[in-house]
């Protein structure tokens, strides 16, 4: 589970890292095109932010204007209206001094001429005379229409002292149209003067200023310019325009004209600026759209900026108010040229910032793909020596399995597979220990201990029960250290030394039966002189004791048991003298026959049924024919010895090429088979299984001397009753071929 | 006049039964030793047809007896007979001019038909040699 969760997590990891660098350039650029246009942006809401605080200034500029404009023509209009008092006020106009009465109305005209005067009129209550003075001369003139009304209005008592203001209109006074506006105030015989020492404080007549207002503008506005081309005008409370720089709005309703101009264009915001604010006496900034300035047609849009003109403080609704325009474009030109200085600051910094961002992009990209290209051969070449490794590790003859602290597998090669004959998911995870038996299993164990503990090699050499075989393991213990030096894994390397182990076990024997064989001779020879002489002497005996004697039947049994003593000496001699031999080819199935006509009659007291399986053109053997036949005389006299009850015994023959030609006899017999505890004994010699004088216990360390002399083996197959229904031993002997 | 035996075994048992069988068997007269050194000094003073000598002694054995006969110039059949005979064993004692070679146990027929046989060829052998020297002295008398 572990290594499943660990493999899932390094995938995840080379998923993502691959997509990391995938999406990186990508990601890259991204945050760089981002990084710029936050740049590009913050940079126009700056200039943005620039354009409304200059137009902010200079929209309160313009109000700076406009509030000095209004309070100019305020100042004329109150001169105006002093002048007019101070008029009536004269005792020359109240008594009508002929005389004088012309000359201080045309000095006063004098005075307001230059504020728009055009004429000063006083009509006589009396006489209804009108009095007339203008830029020509004062004279008599005619009685107009509406001085009789101004009289009328004069003459009420509660108009004394004020001044009467007309709505401007248009006049024709000699010169063309002009738009005029009256103003009237009442003359009393208040004042004294020599002639008149007491004043009558009689209602005297009616005097009345005509005002050209566009002129009392003109005088104040034409001043006024704002920016380079920016401009005034002046509306009265109706909305007409008493000033503009246009001729032909002067005297026209602003609400209509515009629209008249050029319909195209919606008005409703410098209308709504004129209705709610201007006309109301507001004083304030704002922006409107226009369709035309200075002779230029095209809609735009224009800074305003506008005071109130107070004509009367009692009347709410007399008032002017003077606008200051400029097109915005005016300000805006300015701004322009100072945002495409910084416009192109910024972008040059921008395109440096680029330039550059694309030669270190390149120049990273350039080492990065070096570093791609290192790294692709660094891994192609990894992978290759990875490949090595792990093809010499599973191609390897020798188990190798790594082991975690806890003696659990963590990778094992083919050959370990198979040599244990399980499957990886059965090996993988599990205790080592489960591969072996108990014994084998707790020194293992121990080793794994001793490699983490003590970081230093451990050989341990244990045997393994593969189904009935048992094979031999020589396993190396190896400590793995990781990058901290500590041992995180331990590598165990195993040989199979199962052949080495038999060919130990092997030679052990041979050397063995070789001390044996030494042994033999020297207790032969020990054996031997006494022998000769007790039987020698027994020999001298016999011909001294008469024939039926007491005495010449024990020396006769002295002798036959001398001679029983002769022979096992024989035997031990024939065993230990391995070097004498005379080759010759022998035919071993012609051997066989005659051994087996020899014990033919034995077979068949002991009913024992014989199978002969012999093979045809079976190649000669090398040896001796009587040893040969000894050694099959040795093996089928014990199979008879062990069927003590019958059974069958199969003799069979066939050519063998396994490892070099040979020849292969198999003696089979059903008979009790050996038991566990005598298997490594029966090659010894002397051992034996039979009773006293049924056996020397020679026989087959004899066949084993004769066989293994001439260069062949001899083996064998058994099974008692306690391992097997079907009981019996095989005997194999192989003898190397004539080839 | 009866031939002369040297017998010579480390082992006095085996001496007396040799001795036994000849006397009793043959009409040769019969010397016998324990001590292989003994023998050579007995074949320096008397001159002995045959001798019987067994292979393995302490001191010298057989072989080294025969060389030692060899190196006197003593042309005396020697029969061997060994409780261990092995083929190397034979080969070389009957390369060093041994007469035969016989194994323990023995029958006492066979060491009396070898001694027999011994005899007759170290007689045949004399006796050559004789008529030789008396052919040479009559070639040289003619």
């Amino acid at each position: 589970m572990k290594v499943l969760l660990a493999a899932i997590t390094e995938h995840l990891a080379r998923c993502w890292h691959s997509i990391y660098l995938k999406h990186y350039k990508k990601l890259t650029l991204i945050i760089s095109a981002l990084f710029l246009g936050m740049i590009l942006l913050f940079g126009w809401m700056s200039a943005q932010k620039v354009k409304e605080v200059v137009l902010e200034d200079f929209n309160q500029q313009q109000l700076v204007l406009s509030r000095h404009a209004a309070s100019q023509i305020q100042n004329s209009l109150n001169l105006l209206r002093r002048e007019l008092l101070l008029l009536s006020l004269s005792p020359s106009m109240q008594y009508s001094e002929a005389v004088f009465m012309g000359k201080r109305m045309m000095i006063t005209f004098s005075s307001i001429k230059d504020e728009g005067g055009v004429r000063i009129k006083y009509v006589e209550e009396k006489t209804y005379r009108v009095h007339l003075a203008d830029a020509d001369a004062y004279r008599i003139d005619a009685l107009a229409h509406d001085d009789l009304d101004y009289l009328e209005w004069a003459r009420k008592k509660e108009n004394k002292g004020t001044i009467a203001m007309s709505d401007i209109a248009f006049v024709d006074c000699g010169e063309g149209q002009r738009l005029i506006m009256k103003m009237a105030t009442p003359v009393w015989q208040s004042s004294v003067d020599e002639s008149h020492r007491i004043p009558t404080n009689k209602f005297a007549g009616v005097l009345i200023f005509a005002v050209d207002v566009t002129a009392l503008a003109q005088k104040v506005m034409k001043g006024i310019q704002s920016g380079k081309t920016g401009y005034s005008w002046v509306i009265d409370h109706d909305g007409t325009f008493i000033y503009h720089p246009e001729r032909v709005f002067v005297g026209k309703n602003a609400f209509e004209v515009r629209k008249e101009r050029k319909p195209t264009i919606s008005y409703a915001r410098i209308n709504e600026i004129q209705k709610e604010r201007m006309l109301k006496g507001q004083e304030g900034t704002s922006w409107y759209i226009s369709g035309w300035h200075r002779g230029k047609e095209e809609e735009m849009r224009k800074l305003i900026a506008y005071s109130p003109i107070r004509l009367d403080a009692t009347r709410e609704a007399s008032l002017w108010s003077v606008a200051v325009v400029a097109p915005v474009s005016e300000v805006e030109g300015v701004i322009h040229s100072i945002q495409v200085r910084q416009f192109w600051l910024q972008g040059v910094g921008i395109l440096v910032i680029i330039s550059s961002g694309l030669l270190i992009m390149s120049i990273m990209l350039r080492w990065s793909s070096s570093l791609k290209r290192e790294v692709q051969e660094k891994t192609s070449e990894l992978r290759k020596r990875e490949y090595q490794y792990r093809s010499l590790v599973e191609h390897a003859d020798d188990i190798i399995f790594t082991l975690s602290r806890e003696g659990h597998v963590l990778s094992m090669n083919r050959y370990g597979y198979q040599f244990f004959q399980k499957r990886p998911d059965k090996v993988l995870g599990e205790p080592i220990a489960d591969l072996f038996s108990c014994e084998n299993a707790e020194l293992v164990v121990r080793a794994i201990y001793e490699v983490f503990d003590t970081n230093t090699s451990k050989q341990v050499t244990c045997s393994v029960r593969r189904g009935e075989q048992v094979s031999w393991l020589s396993i190396n213990f190896s400590g793995l250290v990781d990058e901290s030096g500590g041992i995180h894994k331990v590598l165990g390397i195993g040989r199979d030394i199962t052949e080495r182990m038999s060919m130990h076990e092997q030679m052990c024997h041979t050397e063995k039966l070789a001390s044996m064989g030494t042994l033999a001779a020297g207790v032969a020879h020990e054996i031997n002189n006494p022998l000769a002489i007790i039987l020698g002497f027994t020999d001298l005996l016999l011909e001294k004791a008469p024939t039926g004697s007491d005495e010449h039947d024990m020396l006769k049994t002295i002798e036959k048991q001398g001679l029983n003593a002769k022979r096992v000496v024989e035997n031990l001699l024939s065993f230990a003298r391995r070097t004498e031999h005379r080759e010759e080819n022998v035919d071993v199935n012609k051997s066989i026959e005659e051994v087996l006509a020899v014990v033919g009659n034995t077979l068949s007291v002991n009913k024992i049924k014989l199978v002969k399986n012999l093979a045809r053109d079976l190649p000669a053997a090398r040896g001796e024919p009587e040893e040969f036949q000894q050694v099959f005389i040795n093996i089928i006299n014990n199979a008879v010895a062990a069927m003590k009850k019958g059974g069958v015994l199969t003799v069979a023959t066939r050519m063998v090429v396994d490892e070099g030609r040979g020849i292969e006899v198999r003696i089979a017999d059903t008979g009790t088979g050996i038991r566990k505890e005598h298997r490594s004994r029966i090659f010894d010699p002397l051992f034996t299984t039979k009773k006293v004088g049924e056996g020397t216990g020679l026989g087959l360390s004899v066949s084993y001397g004769i066989v293994t002399k001439y260069g062949g083996s001899i083996t064998f197959r058994t099974k008692t009753a306690d391992e097997a229904r079907e009981t019996g031993t095989t005997f194999i002997v192989t003898l190397p071929a004539i080839t | 006049m009866p031939e002369k035996l040297l017998i010579v075994d480390d082992e006095p048992d085996m001496l007396k039964l040799l001795s036994l069988i000849i006397r009793e068997k043959t009409p040769y007269e019969v010397t016998t030793t324990n001590n292989p050194l003994e023998a050579l000094q007995l074949v320096k003073r008397d001159d002995y047809d045959l001798i019987i000598t067994d292979l393995k002694m302490p001191g010298l054995d057989g072989s080294e007896l025969l060389d030692a006969l060899k190196a006197e110039g003593k042309d005396i059949p020697v029969i061997i007979i060994t409780a261990y005979a092995t083929l190397e064993s034979a080969m070389e004692t009957m390369g060093k001019g041994c007469f035969d070679f016989i194994t323990k146990p023995f029958r006492k027929e066979q060491i009396l038909l070898t001694i027999d046989k011994a005899l007759k060829w170290s007689k045949l052998q004399k006796e050559n040699e004789e008529l030789r020297e008396q052919l040479k002295s009559r070639e040289a008398q003619q």
